[in-house]
């Protein structure tokens, strides 16, 4: 009998003390994390093309222009040197939920999709680093 | 259940929850945890404060974050940085040039922050060079040195770098005096005849930042200690310390401790301003450099200027005036209100206290005590507004709260003290471990004092810290000061000697911090902007290689047609536009130093090959998944072998065959 005593005594300290110290675990990360917003859905067209990106002979996205359908998807595949894709807002059309920007591909092989699901018109992407080196490329969907 | 065993039960339970409520950060104040829970910085969060403190004779300045006491940058100033490659580098070379040639370092002692109003504005920071006098501006949204203007008819520049309010100037001063012509031949024991001691007025530009020495004034053969600039009322004035009024040049530890009293030396630079305006200035012979990074080429560059302009007092009447101030006074320390001359005296046992109001008062009606090289010195009595009682033995330096209160450093009792600018009475004293110099609290010498830390210089660590051998670093104390009493948080080993410090809120610096170079505006004349124009090119000895830097190879990797005999420059562009991606370089045999470029920068380092052979080189900085791949080669070839010139990256070979054929 004592032991119970003994550890419901003990569990009811225990709990007010963590009690006091526990706050509501709502970091911006967590936070970031949880609120991806659904995108919206598009039926796959089966269609993948790939688009490599190199440092040999300058730093670019090979091809730059792309046609592309929706529903198509975007391979980024690391041919060498460090790069990333990100769709600059104050260069796209504006009300498009663009994909959002890549982490960076450090490895030969490393890829990065995008599927397309944003509406007919042309999208303007970059790898940030070396964008000013003219590493820019369009993408121009047609429904 | 016996009763025994019920109350064992619930003292152990009692015991229990405590040590759970123990864990949370509501401590019990003055707690090992409490005083833990206010210096912790959690991992991925910020500091409240940047602090900057000087490196004294490694004459760098290096970067704190305070409460937390992480060192956060170092930043070459005075002395080369194999680590960087400052000073080392063509481009950094420049800010290193003085009349005497190129030093590869100095003593820095007091950095100071740029003023607006009278409160740091978060520009620039100015520091002083102690040993070839010299004055260094820091830009705060690169963190770098950017210029660098020698002191000329100047001897240890030690009482700098400080600013007016408006940062109209920063000031230097002489701690030595020196022959008052230029490179003077005399003997040292014609001291008191051919000696003399200058303080000088360095002109900021409001936009730029630009320093221009603008004048100087001729003072007394003294020793000239430290200065502060005016605010609010006093803004139109500087005071410096003086110590050696008895005119000593040997064994001053005895000969320049006689005096009862030595001066503070108040000077009216708006005053002077007009009579330098109205030509009462007069030339004196002088040469010094003005070195000054310029944004148009890219890299520093060096300005060889010559002759000053000099006012002596007795040009500037009602300008230059003597405050007699016990004994040996080293700091002089101006409280926010703008009224109250605190001056720290090396073996005074009290803390004198000027009035700047009864100072004026004075100077309105003649109240001089005598005159001394035809400046009036005031009546010790006339000036004062109380001594600090009992402010242990040597107080030296002293800032302000804001609510108050100042605190003043106390070197040979070794302790702070705290006490009140109304009553002139001591409320609180701390031991500092051990023999404090300078103390700072954020912005505590500005109008507006962030008083809520305070960090304390001390001279000597001994125990404090695991012994690593004769030589200890010295130490840091920081304190809360938010309370009554002074409560110490942490003890920190720093960097080089720390004479002075300055911290500011991190709110204020951290948005203008760049991230990165603009590739753009890079206006570097061997700038390349595009990989592709990574090249090499003969002209007679010289070879220059323009190399790309890019993640995770150097553009070109393989070079051939360099003879020993030849001059190789290495102009490096790192071509990224990435925060913190820094690509480095390094070449077997090189005797120089490393080269660190930050992105969008372009470095230029020499090197002179001595024997023929293949010369690896590499990255220095870790930059990515495949940074240990970042490599290439140079070779060398004999001297007179006129091998063609030839650089390669992967299949792309490129020669200068074809410009050199007929």
């Amino acid at each position: 009998m004592t032991p119970k005593i003994r550890s419901s005594f003990l569990s009811l300290f225990l709990a007010a003390g963590l009690l006091a110290c526990s706050e509501p675990a709502d970091s911006p990360a967590e936070a970031a994390r949880g609120s991806a917003p659904a995108r919206p859905a598009v039926d796959p067209t089966g269609t993948v093309i790939e688009v490599k990106m190199s440092s040999i002979g300058g730093e670019r996205f090979i091809p730059s222009e792309i046609e592309a359908r929706r529903g198509d998807l975007i391979r980024f595949v690391l041919e060498s040197g460090v790069h990333n894709v990100s769709f600059p807002a104050d260069r796209n059309p504006a009300g498009v939920q663009l994909p959002g920007t890549s982490p960076f591909l450090q490895l030969p092989g490393q890829t990065y999709d995008v599927v397309i699901d944003f509406p007919a018109g042309d999208y303007f992407f970059q790898c940030d680093p070396h964008a000013a080196l003219g590493m820019v490329g369009t993408i121009h969907v047609r429904d | 259940m016996t009763r025994k065993s019920l109350y064992f039960g619930l003292v152990l339970a009692a015991a229990a929850g405590a040590l759970a409520l123990a864990n949370c950060n509501k401590q019990a104040p003055g707690s090992v945890a409490d005083i833990a829970a206010r210096t912790y910085v959690p991992p991925g969060e910020y500091d409240e404060f940047y602090a900057f403190l000087s490196g004294g004779y490694n004459g760098q300045v290096s970067v704190w974050g305070l409460p937390s006491g992480r060192m956060l940058k170092v930043i070459p100033v005075f002395s080369m940085d194999p680590e960087t490659g400052y000073g080392f580098t063509e481009e950094t070379r420049p800010l290193l040039m003085t009349s005497y040639g190129e030093i590869p370092w100095d003593d820095s002692h007091h950095p100071h922050f740029s003023q607006t109003n009278g409160d740091a504005d978060g520009r620039w920071l100015f520091i002083n060079a102690n040993n070839t006098p010299r004055i260094a501006r820091i830009d705060l949204t690169t963190f770098e040195t950017v210029e660098t203007l020698e002191i000329p008819n100047t001897g240890g520049n030690h009482g700098s770098s400080f600013v007016t309010q408006n940062t109209e100037y920063v000031v230097g001063a002489t701690r030595f005096s020196i022959p008052v012509a230029k490179d003077a031949d005399v003997p040292i024991d014609s001291y008191k005849e051919n000696f003399g001691g200058m303080v000088s007025f360095v002109a900021v530009h409001p936009e730029t930042g630009r320093m221009s020495l603008e004048f100087q004034l001729l003072v007394p053969p003294y020793n000239y200690d430290l200065a502060r600039a005016g605010k609010g009322p006093s803004a139109d004035w500087v005071f410096f310390t003086t110590y050696n009024t008895e005119m000593a040049h040997t064994l001053l530890e005895i000969e320049a401790s006689r005096a009862d009293k030595d001066f503070i030396l108040a000077v009216n630079w708006k005053k002077l301003e007009e009579a330098v305006r109205d030509g009462r200035a007069r030339p004196m012979e002088a040469s010094y450099y003005h070195n000054y990074y310029d944004p148009a080429q890219g890299t520093a560059v060096s300005v060889a200027k010559s002759g000053t302009r000099v006012l002596y007092p007795a040009d500037v009447p009602g300008a230059v005036f003597f405050l007699p101030t016990p004994k040996s006074p080293h700091g002089v320390d101006i409280d926010p209100s703008g009224e109250l001359i605190v001056a720290g005296g090396k073996l005074a046992t009290v803390i004198p206290v000027h009035s700047f109001s009864k100072m004026l008062a004075a100077i309105e009606a003649r109240d001089f005590e005598t005159e001394v090289f035809g400046i009036p010195v005031l009546r010790y009595e006339s000036t004062i507004a109380g001594e600090v009682q009992n402010p242990g033995l040597g107080p030296l330096h002293t800032e302000f709260d804001g609510k108050g209160y100042a605190y003043t450093s106390v070197y040979i009792s070794s302790e702070i003290v705290k006490w009140s600018l109304s009553t002139f009475e001591v409320v609180d004293r701390i031991d500092a471990f051990y023999s404090i110099g300078h103390l700072m609290i954020p912005r505590g010498d500005n109008r507006n004092p962030a008083g809520k830390y305070m960090l304390g210089l001390t001279k000597t660590a001994r125990d404090r810290f695991l012994p690593v051998g004769p030589k200890q670093n010295h130490p840091a104390q920081l304190y809360d000061i938010s309370g009554d009493r002074m409560v110490m948080l942490s003890d920190f080993p720093t960097i080089g000697e720390p004479h002075y410090a300055q911290a500011i809120e991190a709110s204020r610096l951290m948005p203008q911090s760049k991230r990165i170079y603009s590739l753009e505006e890079n206006n570097h004349p061997r700038a390349i902007k595009r990989p592709e124009d990574a090249r090499v090119e003969r002209e007679g000895n010289v070879v220059r290689v323009y190399m790309a830097h890019i993640r995770s190879h150097q553009r070109p990797d393989n070079i051939e047609g360099i003879m020993v005999g030849d001059t190789v420059y290495f102009h490096h562009t790192n071509v990224e536009q990435d925060w913190d991606v820094v690509h480095g370089f390094a070449l077997k045999g090189m005797t120089n130093s490393e080269v660190l470029i930050p992105p969008g920068q372009t470095r230029t380092i020499k090197w002179v090959p001595t024997r023929p052979g293949i010369y690896p080189f590499y990255c220095t900085a870790f930059c990515s998944a495949l940074h240990q791949e970042m490599q290439g080669y140079v070779r060398v070839s004999p001297a007179g072998s006129n091998p063609p010139l030839l650089w390669r990256t992967g299949n792309e070979t490129r020669s200068d065959l074809v410009a050199r054929a007929p």
